[in-house]
């Protein structure tokens, strides 16, 4: 157990933490606010520096370390993110209860999108724009731009990639490490930029262009507006950020694939296909389903953005689907499960375990009909190990275990199970809104203080795919022995 | 004395070497060559064939042998022919059996088949490292007379509290413990009381247990015991180690290359950590935290991967290796390195079963009981008992014209291990040990001169 160099890497991270809160200060800046706001992050900015001084480098720490070391590192800098990340919010007394502010704030960073605030459009405009900026980090990885930004992390990086990417496996684009993130961010930078460019054609005002650039590209799913997308009732934007949902909800490797690559090569990836036909009849279903509340042509609008929004788990909402018939509202949790594609910035199960998962409990019926029957189960062109498909399941049942303990925790603050079933799913998965009490036009706020928490630590397990969280609060992995 | 060894490979060899000067040695072994080339080294006779080839067995004489040994490869092999020599009227004999499966069964089995002893390679190896684990800073540990008595092997530091002392005034220290061997360089020295202590030394002491683990305590070894340990290969030795060490509070991990290997073993102790990867990468090594170990004990089958993996442990600060090393040939190479016991369980079941020949021979008066040999075969240790014939008896051991090279190191009497000085006496019904340089003893008498 290297414990110095996850101090090391810590600090750094904190250091990185104190930067990137500089650009909400810039915005209390330029718009005026009250030096509440302004010494509220500057406080921030200083707690960070001050705390990252505390472990200082050893000369002689050894830089390598292993997976443990990596699951911890990914597992604590969420939690003390999400923690610091709070400090704006609770310290200008915007949102006076710190468990408020730190399950704000691990919604943020998590892009899930879910609130406890009441009225979103009271908080002032740095308050926004730092709680939408969290989603642009969280959605590519905080750890992830740390290797894209600091030299010397690289060695063992790929241990913190690996545990920090979501999708069953983690494939490079390049060879070296450091440009592998380099390149990730540049590519997520600019296609926010690109949705910004669209949404203020779009008529939004820049402000309101940044926050809803940033919702999508983390498929996070926070609005400055009470009413969500549905505030301002454009089909063009509608339209914007429904495709560029989907766009961030596909994995980046494709993306940097069709810049630079054989373009034909993205349409035999089997996951894209799959996450398309999923999203094509969601939307054709619901489409029908909702026709006789909104009419055809409405229907398939509305239907169009909620499924894009909820598969790709950013949870924007143009109108309240909580109150669609049951059938659509029961294929909204469908896909609130399934998730987007991995190495993408959304959360959920993922298309390709999904595929895998299906693959593989069809072919016990085949081979249950025909015992002897040899079958190699394919995905993406190739036969998957016995091994791979046994970890794929694991991860299957780990997170059905988490979930139910979730829906268990949520039922002492809620009394249906609509409710309690999809808080779950929302925070786990990273969507944002739920369905019965907790759907668009609500939000988290009657939760107790500890189902705050519990859901707070539920969306961070959720974004890192479960097993960093829970090797964290495990005492064994902390033992020098292992 | 007759002995009839049943399998030519390096047990069988080691025996005949070791048996071949005070008895009529006869080697059966299928493969001509290997005979051949053992009976131009070794002053023994040969029958190439089948153990268990009843006309064989007849025409090679069984009926009127004293000892029949069988220590090929294969368990069924050893088992059959010790039936059969013992039906054919062997006086005494001695099967070697490896699978926990075999050895267990014909634990219970045995005697009424006529099989009087099995030896397990593995499982005495198994045994050696326990005692080790419990001596850690020990270079190496052997008990006597169940566990009465034990001889560590200790090195010699240049800051030690022990270097330059002399053995008089370590005496007067250690009330109840004796240096008995002082290996210096190459050379091997049996001290009287005037010798000297000097850092480079391995020195073995011997006593009682519990005065052992005060000696190591006040020598500056903190733990008296190992807390944890790193086993690397999950072989039978593995396997036996496991189920000795179950009661103790050990934390203890393996790291097996062989999957379905690994898998037995974490199937069959739940709590040992078993991991599946090569132990012999340095990079394997390092991510399960091989620095953090008390111990680590390479039990691979490959002597030389074993070596390495051990030196590496040292360098990585780890205060207690146990290396395997099964050809005897290699470890000639090991003495500078000194900082591994070694293990070699081939030369451990050899000894066992020479020691157990011997005392066969010797039935009656005054005997060897025991035999151990130590500093790489160079000294031999010998437990006789006293018999009434005895020309040792009625004189103290400062007026006996013992020979040089030779020491008495302890007395049992009447369940009671003794050290003594000159003024004790000898007494009818004790049980004498003593060491030595020398070879071929086989009397209590011939250590007089």
């Amino acid at each position: 157990m290297n414990y110095g160099i996850i101090g090391y890497v810590l600090v750094r991270l904190l250091r990185l933490e104190a930067g990137l809160l500089s650009l909400p200060l810039l915005v209390a800046l330029i718009y005026q606010e009250s030096w509440v706001n302004i010494g509220a992050f500057g406080l921030s900015i200083v707690l960070l520096l001050l705390v990252s001084l505390f472990p200082r480098k050893n000369k002689n720490q050894s830089m390598t370390f292993y997976m443990r070391e990596a699951f911890i590192i990914v597992g604590l800098s969420w939690i003390l993110l999400s923690f610091f990340g709070s400090l704006p919010f609770y310290l200008s007394g915007e949102i006076p209860s710190l468990v408020d502010a730190f399950f704000e704030t691990s919604s943020g960073f998590t892009t899930t999108g879910s609130s406890i605030l009441v009225d979103v459009e009271a908080l002032s405009k740095s308050m926004l724009f730092w709680r939408s900026f969290t989603h642009m980090i969280g959605g590519m990885g905080i750890l992830i731009f740390a290797l894209a930004v600091l030299p010397k992390m690289a060695s063992d990086g790929v241990r913190v990639a690996k545990a920090e990417v979501p999708g069953p496996s983690f494939g490079k684009l390049v060879s070296k490490l450091s440009l592998n993130a380099k390149i990730l961010y540049i590519m997520y930078i600019a296609m926010t930029g690109v949705v910004v460019v669209f949404l203020l054609l779009g008529g939004m005002s820049l402000f309101d262009a940044l926050i809803h650039a940033f919702g999508a590209a983390g498929t996070g799913g926070f609005s400055n507006k009470v009413l969500s997308v549905g505030f301002y009732n454009s089909r063009y934007i509608e339209a914007v950020l429904g495709i560029s949902m989907l766009i961030f909800g596909m994995n980046f490797n494709l993306h940097y694939i069709f810049l630079f690559g054989n373009k034909r090569e993205i349409l035999k990836n089997e996951e894209l296909k799959w996450y398309l036909v999923i999203v094509f009849l969601a939307i054709i279903f619901i489409g029908l389903n909702i026709k006789s509340v909104y009419g055809l042509g409405q229907g398939l609008r509305h239907s169009f953005f909620a499924v894009s929004s909820v598969i790709t788990t950013t949870g924007y909402a143009t109108v309240d689907f909580a109150k669609w018939p049951l059938f659509s509202r029961l294929i909204i949790m469908v896909l609130m499960v399934v998730g987007g594609c991995a190495g993408s910035t959304s959360g959920g199960l993922k298309v390709s375990r999904v595929v895998v998962l299906v693959k593989s409990g069809l072919s016990q019926i085949i081979k249950s009909r025909q015992p002897g029957r040899v079958q190699n189960i394919s995905y993406e062109g190739e036969g998957l190990s016995e091994g791979k498909i046994i970890s794929i399941q694991n991860y299957f049942m780990l997170y059905m275990l988490v979930l139910t303990v979730l829906i268990l925790l949520l039922s002492f603050n809620y009394s249906d199970l609509e409710t309690a079933i999809s808080g779950a799913l929302t925070a786990f998965n990273n969507i944002g809104p739920g369905l019965g009490q907790l759907g668009p036009s609500s939000n988290f706020s009657s939760l107790s203080d500890f189902n705050k928490l519990v859901m707070s630590l539920a969306m961070i397990a959720g974004r890192l795919e479960i097993l960093p969280i829970i090797v964290v609060f495990m005492p064994s992995s902390w033992k020098k022995l292992l | 004395m007759k002995v009839i060894i049943v399998g030519g490979g390096k047990v069988g060899e080691l025996l005949a070497k070791d048996l071949s000067d005070e008895a009529d040695v006869l080697l059966i072994e299928e493969q001509p060559e290997i005979l051949e080339n053992l009976i131009d080294e070794v002053d023994i006779t040969g029958f190439v064939g089948s153990g268990s080839s009843y006309p064989l067995l007849k025409e090679a004489g069984v009926a009127t042998c004293d000892v029949f040994i069988a220590v090929t490869q294969m368990d069924e092999l050893n088992l059959i022919s010790g039936i059969m020599a013992s039906k054919l009227g062997a006086k005494y004999t001695i099967c070697r059996v490896r699978t926990p499966e075999n050895y267990n069964s014909f634990s219970y089995l045995g005697e009424s088949l006529g099989i009087h002893k099995l030896i397990n390679p593995e499982l005495e190896a198994a045994k050696k490292i326990v005692t080790e684990l419990e001596f850690p800073f020990a270079l190496n540990v052997d008990s006597y007379e169940n566990n009465l008595v034990n001889m560590v092997k200790v090195s010699i530091d240049a800051d030690s509290s022990l270097a330059g002392l002399n053995l008089h005034s370590f005496r007067q220290i250690y009330k109840s413990l004796l240096v008995c061997i002082i290996e210096r360089g190459r050379e091997v020295i049996i001290p009287r009381g005037d010798g000297v202590i000097k850092p480079g030394d391995h020195i073995h002491v011997t006593g009682r247990p519990e005065d052992l683990e005060k000696f190591y305590n006040s020598v500056g070894a903190k733990h008296s015991r190992v807390g944890s340990c790193l086993i690397i290969g999950g072989g039978r030795i593995t396997h036996y180690l496991l189920s000795m060490l179950r009661q103790t509070k050990m934390k203890i991990k393996v790291i097996e290359k062989d999957k379905g290997n690994a898998e037995l073993l974490a199937g069959d102790f739940p709590w040992v950590t078993v991991i599946n990867a090569d132990g012999s990468e340095k990079e394997i090594l390092d991510r399960e935290g091989i620095s953090n170990y008390e111990a680590v004990v390479s039990l691979t089958g490959m002597d030389e991967e074993n070596i390495i993996i051990s030196m590496y442990a040292s360098k990585s600060g780890v205060k207690k290796n146990i290396t395997k090393v099964n050809r005897t040939a290699i470890i000639n190479y090991l003495g500078d390195i000194g900082l591994m016991s070694i293990i070699t369980p081939k030369r451990i079941i050899a000894n066992r079963i020479t020691r157990f020949v011997r005392a066969i021979e010797n039935s009656k008066g005054s005997n060897v009981e025991a035999l151990y040999k130590l500093s790489e075969d160079r000294v031999e240790s010998l437990q006789f008992g006293v018999g009434s014939g005895c020309r040792v008896l009625g004189k103290a051991i400062k007026d006996l014209p013992i020979k040089d090279s030779l020491l008495i190191v302890y007395i049992i009497r009447d369940g009671v291990a003794i050290f003594p000085t000159g003024d004790d006496f000898i007494k009818e019904g004790d049980k004498v040990i003593v060491i030595t340089t020398r070879e071929g003893f086989s009397d209590l008498d011939d250590i007089l001169a």
